[in-house]
């Protein structure tokens, strides 16, 4: 247990904050479209241009190698420096598919896409969930059958982020039937522009096309692009979902202790019909409070999250904990932002509104928190099995 | 590695003298009886003081063992989660602001938290509450701006009992010079053991739900498969973690907004966890026998006892969020 960094941990620091308060966009981040994903590709260049995309890649692929404790004080001062912290369009490849190929890839598919990536010249989705396989993922049924030196695809994957502005997408495939519903998944690097795709987007709840359906009729895809091996994409996919060693949400989290911040400024400020601050109203004051302190909580628990991962190359399963905590309480600061400002909160196009019904997803993807919680229960106490 | 909050080889011994230090069974016992006079067991509190319990935060050429707020939160939090009662709070804090070697070596210290109107400073004067008249030979008087120790010339008046048998309420009334040290140290130190002790308690009623769920069987099968009583355990053990990391943080950090972020969470961790715990035992829960109602009881009475919701609000939400790092 120690906190203090070190004089060239904090020249690091004070070097970042420098550079972002000097780079990081000050406009909000359009909520979709064509604007969005320039937006967000703009700002990835930029990083990437400064040398600053890639914080704990491996220089030889265009990132950086730095520490682990490096990345968490370039995510804890990218959050305080307001940079974007929404998941945009670069986010799958930068904190996804990138740490995959890193950790499971050939020399060749690593050469190919990692620089591009962090460049922002490839967008990639997640060919994950499927409408018979969402949080039980190993029940997908996209079928692949080898043909020559290619896989032939044939199904469906569903609640894509972002597909319909991808270039590559990190696909899962059914390519036998083992022993175990995990046995016979195959992780494969899909190009988005392989003819037989076709990509329908779904409007959410948000009124935004968030994501989409993706249909493949008989998709070519060179046996090359697979990797690790044929059927086992299971393992592949579980080797990057501790996503960064725990890192993986910490500008949110951090962001998330501004937000409050700005909601408690804005109670001190704002008054009641009777000219009373909102704030002194115990029941909104107790709701701030409590947004503040488990905000803190949540940054103690990811720090508690790296530094275990730090010491084992097995990733714990107490990530599930801290993603409970958080998407919950993402939700409640997204409440209490609408609740606070009356009928302006309400205002439909307005970022309270937009972001109150955008973080409904954050107790649903990755696990909805019900199966986190069976996860807590079973992984991290041991409880006996269930079902 | 900086940016660390995994307990260390050193942290991790502490930590085991502990658990091999203290009873949670005698000290369930002791609390179930609620006997007169004072609650500390003797024989535990003076092998707490052999091994430096009090003085370990102060430096080695002060008599203690050079270790810091994060050890003493570890130490803390073994306290509730074995239910272990006494004076330990206000012992420590004293130590650690006032290093004697009486202190260090564990002349008890009851803390003063002013009730009405009073003056902590160079002169401590007015009404207190304290959950230690049985047992302090002086007294510690906090506030979120200084502390004060107080060895002479104070009225005791007992108060009703309080649900928590580990407690001994009483007011007291003070009108005395005192040595005083000006600052919010010892108040945030006070506030990072107190949310300590609540972290143990939330982690003890974790414990004792999966070992009972895990074995009581219904139904033909252990309840803890059962998916309502998972995701109940799965809940107690977020808010544990949440009140543990958040207290360690907050104990490296000393940092007053971090500390009353962290009594605050840990306060609710200790409540609801222990409500939950009395439900996951059914009607086990609700007996005498049963530890659950203890962790229920100390986790109120320590939830109140530097002051009420509102001062822990408002200690939150005052400034813009404090840093960690």
């Amino acid at each position: 247990m120690d906190l203090t960094l070190n004089a060239s941990e904090r020249a690091f620091r004070d070097e970042v904050a420098t550079w972002l308060a000097e780079n990081a966009p000050r406009e909000r981040r359009p909520p979709a479209g064509p604007a969005m994903v320039e937006f967000d590709v703009a700002w990835q260049r930029r990083q990437f241009d400064a040398g600053w995309a890639g914080i704990s890649w491996p220089a030889e692929y265009g990132g950086r190698g730095l520490s682990l404790v490096q990345q968490v004080i370039w995510y804890s001062e990218y959050a305080r420096a307001g940079a974007p912290t929404e998941t945009g369009v670069c986010f799958v490849g930068n904190a996804h598919a990138g740490p995959t190929l890193i950790a499971c890839a050939d020399e060749e598919l690593k050469r190919r896409h990692l620089p591009r990536i962090l460049s922002g010249e490839e967008i990639w989705c997640q060919g994950f969930s499927e409408p018979g396989a969402g949080s039980d993922l190993a029940g997908l049924s996209t079928r692949a059958v080898i043909d020559g030196d290619h896989l032939v695809v044939n199904g469906q994957k569903i609640w894509t982020s972002y597909a319909h502005h991808a270039q590559q997408q990190e696909l899962l495939v059914r390519t036998s039937t083992g022993a175990r519903r995990q046995d016979g998944i195959t992780w494969v690097v899909c190009p988005m522009d392989t003819p037989g795709i076709e990509v329908r987007p779904i409007r959410t709840i948000t009124g935004h096309d968030d994501f989409c359906e993706v249909f493949y009729d008989d998709v070519r895809i060179p046996l090359t692009n697979v990797v690790g091996a044929v059927d086992d994409g299971w393992r592949v996919a579980m080797s990057t979902l501790s996503f960064e060693r725990g890192t993986g949400f910490l500008p949110e989290q951090v962001e998330l202790v501004a937000r409050v911040d700005e909601l408690v400024d804005l109670a001190r400020t704002r008054t009641d019909r009777t000219g009373r601050a909102l704030i002194e109203d115990s029941g909104l004051a107790e709701r701030l409070a409590t947004a503040r302190a488990e905000a803190h909580a949540v940054l103690a628990m990811t720090l508690a999250v790296i530094s275990r991962n730090a010491r084992s190359s097995l990733p714990g399963p107490e990530a599930s904990m801290v993603r409970l905590l958080f998407s919950q309480l993402q939700q409640r600061v997204a409440a209490l932002a609408v609740d606070l400002r009356g009928l302006e909160g309400l205002a439909e196009g307005s970022p309270w509104v937009h972001d109150y019904l955008y973080l409904f997803a954050t107790t649903i993807a990755a696990g909805t928190k019900d199966v986190q919680r069976g996860i807590v229960a079973e992984r991290v106490l041991g409880l006996p099995r269930g079902r | 590695m900086p940016l660390d909050l995994v307990p260390d080889d050193v942290q991790r011994a502490i930590v085991d003298a502990a658990v091999d230090l203290l009873d949670p069974a005698a000290g369930a016992a002791a609390l179930r009886s609620r006997g007169d006079g004072p609650v500390r067991d003797a024989g535990v509190w003076e092998k707490a003081a052999d091994q430096g319990w009090f003085g370990l935060a102060l430096p080695e050429d002060a008599g203690g063992l050079g270790l810091g707020a994060g050890e003493l939160a570890l130490l803390h939090r073994e306290l509730g989660r074995t239910l272990t009662a006494g004076p330990y709070l206000g012992t420590t804090v004293a130590a650690t602001l006032f290093p004697s070697p009486e202190l260090i070596g564990g002349r008890p210290v009851g803390v003063l938290i002013a009730d009405g109107p009073s003056e902590v400073g160079p002169r401590v004067t007015g009404t207190f509450r304290t959950d230690d008249r049985e047992d302090a030979a002086a007294w510690l008087a906090l506030s979120p701006t200084g502390a004060a120790f107080v060895e002479t010339a104070v009225t005791v008046e007992p108060t009703p009992d309080s649900m928590d048998p580990g407690a001994r309420p009483a007011r007291v009334v003070v009108d005395t010079a005192a040595r005083y040290a000006e600052g919010p140290e010892a108040w945030t130190l006070a506030t990072v053991l107190v949310a300590a002790h609540l972290a143990g308690l939330a982690q003890g009623s974790v414990a004792a739900s999966v070992a009972h769920t895990a074995v009581r069987e219904q139904f033909g099968r252990p309840i803890g498969s059962f998916q309502m009583v998972q995701q109940r355990c799965a809940d107690m053990a977020t808010r544990a973690d949440a009140a543990t990391q958040l207290t360690l943080l907050a104990a490296l950090a000393r940092e007053p907004q971090l500390a009353a972020s962290a009594l605050l969470v840990a306060s609710d961790a200790a409540v609801t966890n222990a409500r939950d715990d009395i439900q996951n035992h059914g009607g086990m829960g609700f007996t005498w026998e049963v530890d659950a109602h203890l962790r229920l009881r100390r986790a109120h009475g320590l939830r109140a006892l530097l002051g009420d919701a509102a001062d822990v609000r408002a200690a939150v939400l005052d400034g813009p969020a404090a840093r960690a790092w």
